[in-house]
């Protein structure tokens, strides 16, 4: 009687299994859109977005993506929050948005990023929306990045993703992801791209049914600061990216003597300090290197490449950190290394924080070894 | 009771333990302002708690008992209002704990059960489970614990290159009644210390020394989520709703990709091991109260009551309200501190007596 009762558990498991799959408001991968990137841009009443939605090949491929043809399909819907917009796409598209795989955020250059909560209170809400999602911004509108439709070898997201990894990697920018922006005090830089269009003549069998075709690309335009209308070019990115602690590696060419070269910057970190010296903040900004010229130096050789990379990168460094800190705008996180050291101070001037920034010196050294 | 039947130091520490990461992992109070000033709250409640359960250890010593058995050693109308005000705790305590999975698994997965069939499934295995011995749930406990820390180690090896200590910070205007608040939520949020007041009599080795263990690696575990957290996550941590999620769902590697899959398969386990063990305490306490009750009826009933009281909150969408209001710690502080302190002054003249056969057998 009592294992009798005991077995009873397991109908009901199953029972419970059945219901689940037959009660269940399940979707099948036919009717989810998965989307790949999103582009925000202010409309006449809220916001417009653009989505790259992945589109797989059809029956008898061997893989999902087809690298014949466009992947991606453009959804564009407006409303008056970024929510409300991809609520309307998804009864524009009559698909179930699936965020799962966003790699990409792309925000137009008129976008207000003044409250970054707000704006991406979509992604915060949404739990399938990694916080790692990579930023930019687009020099123009956002909506003319998404609707590039790449048609070799890979979507046009990851395309987009390639580019600024890589930019960010060899600091020709400065990477961003929501968590850098969503915990910055009020200023993040972030990579700004642009779309190029060039006309060229078609192949003989194209000519027949458009005459020309316009191919589209992306470029790097330079490192845009949130709250600024500054744009940093690829200098500052290096010198910003290296004050991040975002730096991976560089390339720089140096003069020595009568001959140029070319070293590769790797190996780089930074390390940085924040004292009180006679009531004035005095920061001090390590950044070590090594550097890996493209030509065999004697020992003298190496000292002067040496001593000539670490004055351009102090200079540049010192001079960037002034400049913007003069302005108020902390792209460094040197707000929260005042609040981690100095939390009565940062207290005592939290409603005139650009002041406070305004008053910090700034000091670089740069070790570099030249291997 | 033999040894052999006896729950081993390490299996209550995992119990214990178990229930108090499944809270931290759902979500964090609605108190906290400061990620450090929640770690050195932590750190003080802690130390808090140890003199909180004081009282039980040196009832566990002296009498050799648990509250239940001690205060039917002093007369029966004691045991029964002792027993009942445990079983309201473990009911209370089943009822959040099964709204919270039902409600957070309609949060973290993209859910398309609805929440009555999610309520049925965790009901139906912590059921299961709730029917065996407490040492089989201890080996449950166990095993939960080396999978939260497996998942901990990846999420913390993924997310390392965003590491920032300068996150730590104090710059919050009122630094001393944070840290209050801080302390007030962890021992708020401590049910774990009722269910060692429970099981403090039940364990091989000796209560002092499993109570000090259980609270360092409670210490050290709440306190490294939420330094991972902030050290990750910054301030975005105070803002997210669920920051051990967001942080794991961050944290990548080229395996997984995204870590929410392993956070999900340690908390579900968490979940359901605190549940199993609410569900036999209180199926314990019932066996006490009502003697002809079965043990599978104990068991049932002990799940069935919270989950019919939940249930309707989860379907009309009012659970956010329950789950998200601070919680009182005076039924903790009642039942660990205040009770045992009162067994133990009160003049226990049979303390030496072998306590009740029938519930040291259930237990």
């Amino acid at each position: 009687m009592q294992s009798g009762k005991h077995i009873l558990l397991i109908p009901t498991a199953v029972l419970a299994c059945i219901m689940c799959s037959s009660f269940g408001r399940s979707i099948s991968i036919d009717r989810r859109g998965l989307v790949h990137a999103i582009g925000i841009d202010t409309a006449e009443h809220g916001y417009k977005v653009t989505m790259q939605i992945f589109q797989p090949t059809g029956g008898g491929a061997d893989t999902a993506v087809d690298s014949t043809k466009p992947n991606i399909t453009v959804a564009v819907s407006e409303g008056r929050t970024v929510g409300e917009a991809i609520s309307a796409a998804r009864s524009s598209t009559g698909k179930e948005l699936f965020f799962g795989h966003l790699q990409l955020i792309c925000i137009g250059r008129d976008v207000s990023l003044a409250d970054p909560y707000a704006l991406f209170a979509f992604a915060l809400g949404d739990k399938n929306i990694s916080p790692a999602a990579e930023l930019c911004m687009a020099e123009n509108t956002a909506s003319e990045l998404m609707e590039i439709r790449l048609s070799e070898e890979e979507i046009s997201s990851e395309a987009l993703s390639g580019v600024l990894k890589l930019s960010g990697e060899y600091t020709e920018t400065v990477s961003c992801d929501l968590i850098t922006l969503l915990t910055s005090d009020g200023h993040a830089a972030m990579p700004m791209l642009t779309a190029l269009s060039e006309e060229k003549q078609n192949s003989s069998e194209q000519k027949e049914d458009s005459g020309t075709e316009v191919s589209r690309s992306i470029k790097l335009k330079g490192t845009a600061v949130t709250g600024s209308s500054d744009v940093l070019d690829r200098q500052q990115a290096t010198a910003a990216a290296m004050l991040c602690g975002k730096a991976d590696k560089a390339c720089v060419v140096s003069k020595i003597g009568n001959f140029s070269v070319t070293s590769s910057l790797e190996d780089i970190s930074a390390h940085r300090t924040i004292d009180l010296k006679n009531g004035r903040l005095l920061l001090t900004n390590r950044i070590t290197l090594t550097a890996r010229p493209d030509r065999q130096l004697d020992s003298r050789e190496s000292d002067a490449l040496a001593q000539a990379i670490s004055a351009r990168f102090r200079n540049e460094c010192d001079q960037l950190q002034t400049e913007m800190l003069s302005r108020g705008e902390d792209i460094f996180g040197i707000s929260q290394l005042i609040k981690h050291k100095f939390p009565e101070l940062w207290l005592k001037n939290a409603d005139n924080t650009d002041t406070l920034l305004a008053a910090v010196s700034v000091h670089t050294d740069v070790l570099v070894k030249v291997d | 009771m033999n040894n052999r039947s006896r729950l081993s130091s390490a299996a209550l520490i995992c119990m214990l333990l178990s229930a108090r990461i499944f809270a931290v992992l759902t979500f964090f109070p609605r108190s906290t302002e400061s990620g450090f000033a929640s770690i050195i709250g932590i750190l003080l409640s802690t130390a808090v708690q140890g003199l909180l359960i004081f009282p039980v250890v040196r009832l566990v010593k002296k009498t050799n008992t648990d509250p239940l058995s001690a205060s039917h050693n002093i007369s029966s109308s004691l045991e029964k209002a002792v027993t009942a005000a445990f079983l309201l705790f473990f009911l209370y305590d089943a009822f959040l704990d099964i709204g919270s999975m039902a409600y957070f698994t309609d949060y973290f997965f993209s859910v398309n059960m609805p929440r009555a069939l999610t309520v049925a499934c965790c009901l139906l295995t912590a059921l299961y489970a709730a029917r065996l011995d407490s040492p089989v749930i201890g080996r449950l406990a166990q095993l939960s614990i080396i999978l939260t820390c497996l998942m901990l180690l990846t999420v913390a090896a993924g997310s390392a290159e965003r590491i920032d200590v300068t996150r730590f910070d104090l710059a919050i205007p009122h630094v001393g009644k944070a840290i209050f608040h801080a302390a007030l939520a962890d021992t708020g949020r401590c049910e774990c210390l009722v269910i060692f007041a429970f099981y403090a009599a039940h364990t091989n080795g000796d209560a002092a020394v499993t109570a000090r263990r259980f609270l360092i690696a409670k210490g050290t575990i709440i306190c490294t989520i939420f330094a991972l957290v902030t050290a990750v996550l910054g301030s975005l941590s105070l803002n997210t709703p669920l920051p051990v999620f967001t942080l794991a769902a961050t944290s990548e590697n080229l395996i997984t990709e995204r870590c929410d899959a392993l956070f999900l398969l340690a908390w579900v386990f968490t979940g359901l091991v605190k549940l199993a063990n609410l569900l036999h305490c209180a199926a314990i306490c019932i066996r006490r109260l009502f003697p002809k009750a079965t043990h599978f009826a104990s068991v049932m009933s002990a799940g069935i009551l919270p989950a019919a009281a939940a249930l309707p909150l989860l379907l009309i969408y009012k659970w956010e309200s329950i789950i998200c209001s601070e919680r009182s710690i005076v039924p903790i502080i009642v039942l660990t501190f205040i009770l045992p302190l009162i067994l133990l002054r009160t003049d226990t003249r049979s303390a030496d007596a072998p306590p009740d056969p029938s519930v040291q057998n259930s237990v």
